[in-house]
């Protein structure tokens, strides 16, 4: 682009965001319409020049003060403000509002309202980009307060380390909501946390387009061409509050008057006139079409109805399930396939399974802290998958989970099949955001235009202390969107990761640590196989009780089973399989077949599965029951390093049989 | 049969390092075990004569007694 026609583009651009606010923030204070919105005054020339610099086919991640890159992107207005408004006819029909604008097919991949958590989940389309070698650079867009999270550091550690195509864009406006940067930092030159993380960083004038254009252009060619990833942290100042309503009681009256004075839109404006790279009229021209452009997309927005109450459940999985979780109705046969079988610990299973599935599929990448060899993971369960599938496929990370997590999703979002392992289920409280407030939301927040189809493998320990052995699947359980998988023997592993592994919806599939080696080991066909997610299997029949559990717990039930059969009670002991989707079909036809129920997993039982179970069972069979539910659930303590106690916590045979017993008396 | 990992139950003892009746100083390698995570050699914990209860080539639970020094 010729130096003149770059000008008036980037001119244009920062003409477009400061309309589109001007029409916002005017509507609001005339109670025109009502939302939250997060100012970008005075930062239109960081997001003008950035947008300039990168290509159609380049990817953007922002943040909930994304205005300004939205709009400089090119994003159609009325959809946009539609969306601002939560009409039906915004960019994700209303579901998102402001925090969570996107528009894949721009470019515009995601913006987040949760701060610093949109690059992990960059680096994700950097790594897919970097896999396929499609030559994309993806720009990672955030504000001077996120330099200060977790996110932001491990995400950027990992983008170093692999030299992902990856742009961080650190719009520093001097404040961190209602605090300056002098407040909470002390090194206050943000763009030497890149030197510290071994990347290019630098600091530069934010005011001016044509040099964050330059700088942005800079770093996206040598990201593009291998040269790994970049920090620019382009300084402006915010010339609003940080939200509209904010009377910006703490910024000091004259600092803000003499950045008003400076305001980088005029300074712009009077720049192309002074260089005599446009006229006044044409600037007037200009200016006068993008208002026109503002006020036609404000009255498309406002046209534009809400959503009817009918789009509530769409979105939140692939398939409609009106009710949360239960499995859609479809009910078929799932016994395991005939022929030879192996005998596998649950370890050999899913080794197996991932071998196979990274052959017939070459979307799948692995992800995870030491699963490449020679390790091939702490438990080897990757044994060997990076010696055959090479290690841009097979991943060992840094320990950073909101990293292996949020590049499994930005991965997953361009179109790759992420397997993310965090080696205990215990570390799941150290990402939860990137699973619950992302991974689970990518496919509502975006309408339906976008989802993240991957598999968190995670691992419940034993014998390994309050912080290595807990189950949490009912923090799981609890966020829609999310499914929840976990397998009680090596076969069901099999077939239960080869649905995750093929279904359109983020699955966190759950390893029982005590089923790995010699204490799972049992038959598995040699023939390959997938158990659909949402049918649990009756996994002994009986007439007298029902035993509803999971996981390593219908080893006990199976146990106990045998037991009471000696006693002459017989027990059916229903396995769920996956908890999300839950098949409570086949536990209402058990029990109303024996009339008593006990539900038994590790997790605590105090708000546990159990009581949704139990909720489910009491409403659909009230009156049919011959004895209360009971429930054997984890002792709601955390899991003790001692032998005893762990033992006393968890739902151990003895406590499932007294149970069962006291159904049955 | 020591437990070289949270998650092992079980291992196999591969081979004695020291025959049977024969003498080890402690800290000497006295066996070699395999779980399905790895190999690994365990040296004596004192020194004596050492008499073999458990076979090599087998599979032990952990905890099982796989020798004893006098």
């Amino acid at each position: 682009m010729a130096a003149a026609e770059l000008m008036i583009d980037l001119y244009r651009r920062m003409r477009r965001v400061r309309s589109a606010e001007a029409r916002v923030l005017r509507g609001l204070a005339a109670g025109e319409f009502a939302f939250s919105h997060w100012p970008v005054e005075g930062q239109e020339a960081i997001s003008a020049g950035a947008m300039a610099a990168l290509g159609p086919d380049d990817r953007i991640i922002t943040t909930y003060r994304g205005l300004g890159d939205v709009v400089a992107r090119g994003i159609p207005l009325g959809p946009y403000f539609a969306e601002l408004l939560g009409r039906s006819g915004g960019l994700s029909k209303g579901k998102a509002g402001a925090m969570g604008v996107s528009d894949p097919e721009r470019g515009l991949m995601w913006a987040t309202g949760i701060v610093g958590a949109g690059a992990p989940i960059a680096n994700g389309f950097a790594l897919a980009s970097q896999i396929r070698g499609d030559g994309r650079v993806t720009l990672a867009s955030f504000g001077d307060g996120a330099t200060s999270i977790g996110f932001v550091h491990e995400a950027m550690n990992m983008a170093a380390a692999w030299s992902l195509p990856i742009v961080f864009l650190c719009q520093n406006n001097h404040w961190a909501e209602h605090t300056p940067v002098d407040a909470y930092a002390k090194n206050t030159r943000l763009s030497d946390r890149a030197v510290a993380l071994g990347m290019a960083g630098e600091t530069i004038d934010g005011k001016d387009p044509l040099v964050v254009h330059d700088a942005i252009a800079a770093a996206a060619a040598r990201a593009r061409s291998g040269g790994g990833p970049a920090f620019v942290e382009a300084v402006a100042y915010r010339l609003q509050g940080h939200y509209f309503g904010d009377g910006m009681a703490y910024v000091d009256p004259e600092e803000l008057a003499a950045a008003r004075a400076a305001d980088p839109f005029d300074a712009f404006r009077r720049r192309l006139v002074d260089d005599a790279i446009a006229g006044r009229d044409i600037l007037d021209a200009l200016d006068a079409e993008v208002q026109a452009e503002v006020d036609e997309a404000i009255e498309f927005a406002l046209a534009s109805p809400g959503p009817s109450t009918d789009e509530l459940y769409v979105d939140v999985y692939e398939s409609r399930r009106d009710d949360g979780s239960r499995a859609v109705p479809a009910r078929e046969v799932t016994a395991l396939p005939e022929g030879p079988v192996e005998e596998l610990g649950l370890v050999g299973a899913i080794n197996r399974t991932l071998d196979r599935a990274m052959a017939r599929d070459e979307s799948i990448v692995l992800l995870g802290e030491d699963i490449a060899d020679p390790a091939g993971g702490l438990f080897k369960v990757t044994d060997g998958l990076s010696t055959k599938y090479g290690t841009a496929r097979v991943r060992a990370t840094p320990i950073a989970e909101s990293a292996i997590v949020g590049a499994a999703i930005g991965a997953a979002m361009a179109g790759l099949r992420p397997v993310a392992e965090l080696m205990f289920m215990d570390f799941v409280g150290v990402c939860l955001d990137q699973i619950a407030n992302h991974a689970a939301k990518i496919r509502y927040m975006s309408g339906g235009r976008q989802h993240a189809p991957m598999v968190i493998r995670t691992a419940v320990g034993v014998s390994s202390g309050p912080q290595h052995s807990q189950a949490v699947e009912p923090w799981l359980m609890n966020v829609p969107g999310l499914k929840v998988v976990w397998p009680s023997t090596s076969a069901d592993a099999v077939g239960l990761l080869n649905a995750c592994l093929e279904d359109p919806d983020p699955c966190v599939f759950i390893e029982s640590m005590a089923l790995f080696f010699g204490g799972g080991r049992s038959a598995v066909p040699m023939a390959d196989f997938t158990i659909p997610l949402g049918r649990a299997d009756v996994k002994r029949p009986g007439s007298d009780a029902t035993v509803v559990t999971y996981g390593p717990t219908v080893m006990g039930a199976m146990a106990v089973a045998e037991e009471l059969a000696a006693e002459g009670i017989q027990i059916e002991v229903v396995d769920l399989r996956s908890l999300v989707p839950l098949d409570l079909d086949t536990v209402l036809e058990s029990v109303a077949k024996t009339r008593r129920l006990v539900v038994a997993h590790e997790s605590p039982q105090f708000c546990g599965p159990g009581a949704e179970i139990a909720a489910a069972v009491g409403r659909e069979l009230f009156g049919e029951l011959a004895a209360p539910i009971a429930r054997v659930g984890g002792a709601h303590t955390p899991i003790a390093r001692a032998a005893e106690l762990e033992y006393a916590a968890r739902p151990n045979p003895a406590r499932i049989a007294a149970a069962l017993r006291a159904v049955c008396a | 049969m020591p437990k070289p990992g949270d998650a092992i139950t079980e291992a196999v003892l591969l081979e004695f390092y020291v025959a049977d009746g024969a003498n080890v100083a402690e800290g000497e390698p006295l066996y070699r075990l395999e779980t399905e995570k790895v190999e690994l050699d365990i040296p004596a914990p004192v020194g004596g004569t050492v008499t073999h209860v458990a076979e090599a080539g087998l599979e032990y639970s952990v905890g099982a007694l796989l020798a004893t020094i006098d």
